[in-house]
């Protein structure tokens, strides 16, 4: 039983690896396909606050943000090779954002949502405004920019299926971390305090400081993967970083897909970028905005139709289907008569 | 019952709760002796909950001073005051609704079991002593009321407390049902828990209490012997003469 639910995972991951081994992909499809894992990767990093533990975040776009400036800028500025510079720039962000949830754990958490968007109005207002922050040159509201290179060491490759393969990488780790969470103490606490705080407490979890480690876990890898997207396409562009649009569209992915779950967030990136996509190529010029309203859309009719998304849904269907089958065949053997205790 | 609180092993003096203008709770002196099943008993919004969540951290008070095994406990918090022995149950059934019944105590668990697989196994056995272990891969808000209740009574078990405070677990149940958690009360008295509980029916709390404490609009009005309650016209009027029943 246990080794069966690994057998479609593997198999996906297998088929992901060899994807661009098989098949020449072309440029600009390569970039889909990486935007599409980075989607993934940066809807199961909101996940593990804005799913398991009810921090529902409306900005994920600062922690984003601030790891693809950190990054650039450690790797311009200081030489800091991306490799190191993402964890430089996650670990950062991360302290960063414990400090600036911490005022808000206390409140409920429609409060914790607000602030975390009016902040994310912050941020870019600051890095569109400011050409220099603390001394670093950031590039106003021009973004941050640099020369792409051919430089491996330095995350800097002429051909994208390096790119690939690690944001391949990136999201393999995140799933295995969030799976290892949900199974662990950790993670029953996180889920614990998302269902009610005050029962929680007294039952000896210790709701701030989970709420802190959910936090800087959920910002720590949406930094690694801004800093990944700032390697990957040589700038940041304060106004998409900052922008309501990325923070929105991560929460709406995993929403839709099945919040606290693993694969919700996986389903969900996958599903909303497709549609925009196809929205975005097909829709006329005139009408921006529209891959965002329908998007809203799909959240809309994921709330009323299939509450917790699409994977609770799809396993409950499961559910209900295989009850059944089990009461058909108890009945069949105790005649009907079976005393099952419902 | 010696009822010096010499041995008590969790103590309020001078409990106070204001909500603004409204005093929930106001100046209760309580003490609870080891191995001791103390009833509290008042009418419908007397302030007994709200007691309750002073003793177990859940609220901050107002005024007073908490003793547990006779330390003051300067400023109570819930899962401090969990950590140290003191486990509760909520009138208001509090289920994780997003967990299955088994993981819900195992949330409890975990505080005297870090490794998963160990909280697991002593989440089970909770479950099996409170005769829920059929529901454990329920979720937690699919049960019957008379089964939230014993989820809510093993929750609070599985943090393994020396005193437990349990707010109406009986009110709502049929007379087996009562009948079977009165015999889980004892029992759980008989393993070396204290216990204060808090109850509307009358015949289960004269049974089952060694000593009770009335209280009526956030005052404590009586303490004493069962029988002496019963015979109390303070306690007959204010409560069991005022319409409840
Ligand atoms: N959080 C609160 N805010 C304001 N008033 C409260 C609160 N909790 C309880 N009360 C009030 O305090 C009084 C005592 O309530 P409670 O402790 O629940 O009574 P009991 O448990 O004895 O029925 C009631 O008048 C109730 O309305
Ligand atoms: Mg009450």
């Amino acid at each position: 039983m246990k080794q069966k639910k690994w057998i479609l995972p593997v198999i996906v991951l297998l088929a992901a690896i060899l994807l661009p081994v098989v098949f020449h992909i072309g440029l600009s499809n390569m970039s889909i396909l990486i935007s599409v894992l980075l989607y993934m990767y940066w809807a199961s990093s909101w996940n593990i606050m804005g799913g398991y533990t009810g921090l529902f975040s409306l900005g994920n776009g600062i922690y984003i943000g601030l790891g693809a400036y950190l990054t650039g800028c450690l790797f311009v500025y200081a030489n800091l090779t991306p490799y190191a510079g993402m964890l430089v720039a996650a670990l950062l962000t991360g302290v960063f954002s414990i400090i600036i949830g911490y005022p808000t754990f206390r409140l409920q958490s429609i409060f914790y949502s607000l602030a975390t968007f009016a902040l994310l109005g912050m941020m870019k207002i600051i890095f569109t405004n400011f050409q220099t922050i603390f001394g670093v040159n950031v590039g106003g509201s021009n973004g941050f920019k640099f020369s792409p290179g051919n430089d491996p060491l330095n995350m800097q490759f002429s051909s994208k299926m390096p790119y690939y393969y690690i944001v391949l990488g990136m999201l393999v780790a995140v799933l295995l971390v969030s799976h290892w969470i949900t199974r662990s103490k950790r993670g029953f606490y996180f889920r614990a305090i998302s269902a009610n705080e005050g029962a929680a407490a007294s039952l000896g979890v210790s709701v701030l400081s989970l709420k802190m480690q959910a936090q800087f876990i959920s910002a720590f890898f949406s930094a690694m993967g801004g800093g990944f997207y700032c390697m990957f396409i040589s700038y940041v562009d304060p106004s998409k970083m900052f922008g309501v649009e990325l923070s929105i569209n991560v929460m709406i992915m995993c929403v839709v897909g099945g919040a606290n779950t693993l694969w919700g967030p996986v389903i969900g990136a996958g599903l909303i970028y497709t549609i925009n996509r196809i929205v975005t190529m097909y829709a006329p010029s005139s009408l921006n905005g529209l891959a965002t309203l329908i998007s809203g859309l799909i959240l809309m009719i994921c709330v009323f139709f299939l509450p917790g998304g699409l994977i609770p849904f799809l396993a409950d269907e499961r559910e209900k289907r295989a009850m059944s089958r089990r009461k058909a065949t108890l009945q069949k053997q105790s005649g009907g008569g079976g005393g099952i205790h419902e | 019952m010696s009822e010096h609180s010499g041995e008590a092993i969790l103590s309020g003096k001078g409990v106070t709760k204001r909500f603004g203008g409204l005093v929930a709770v106001n100046h209760v002196d309580i003490h609870l002796n080891k191995h001791e099943i103390l009833g509290l008993i008042g009418p419908n919004g007397a302030g007994k909950t709200t007691l309750f969540n002073m003793l177990s951290g859940t609220m901050p008070m107002s005024e007073g001073e908490l003793r547990y095994h006779g330390k003051v406990i300067p400023k109570p918090r819930s899962n401090e005051l969990c950590k140290m022995g003191i486990g509760r149950t909520y009138q208001i059934c509090q289920p994780f609704s997003n967990l299955t019944v088994l993981e819900n105590v195992m949330v409890g668990a975990y505080i005297r079991h870090g490794k998963t697989s160990e909280a697991r196994d002593a989440a089970y056995q909770v479950l099996k002593r409170v005769g829920l272990e059929q529901a454990a891969h329920s979720g937690g808000s699919a049960l019957t009321l008379p089964q939230l209740k014993r989820m809510e009574v093993a929750r609070a078990l599985a943090t393994e407390p020396d005193v437990l405070l349990l707010d109406e677990v009986i009110a709502g149940l049929n007379p087996t049902e009562v009948e079977r958690i009165m015999e889980l009360i004892r029992e759980i008295r008989a393993g070396g828990m204290s216990i204060i509980i808090i109850e509307h029916v009358m015949r289960a709390m004269m049974n089952l209490s060694d000593r009770i404490v009335v209280i009526n609009q956030g005052t404590k009005i009586a303490e004493g012997l069962p029988a002496e309650i019963a015979s109390n016209p303070l306690v007959i009027e204010s409560y069991l003469g005022g319409g409840k029943h």
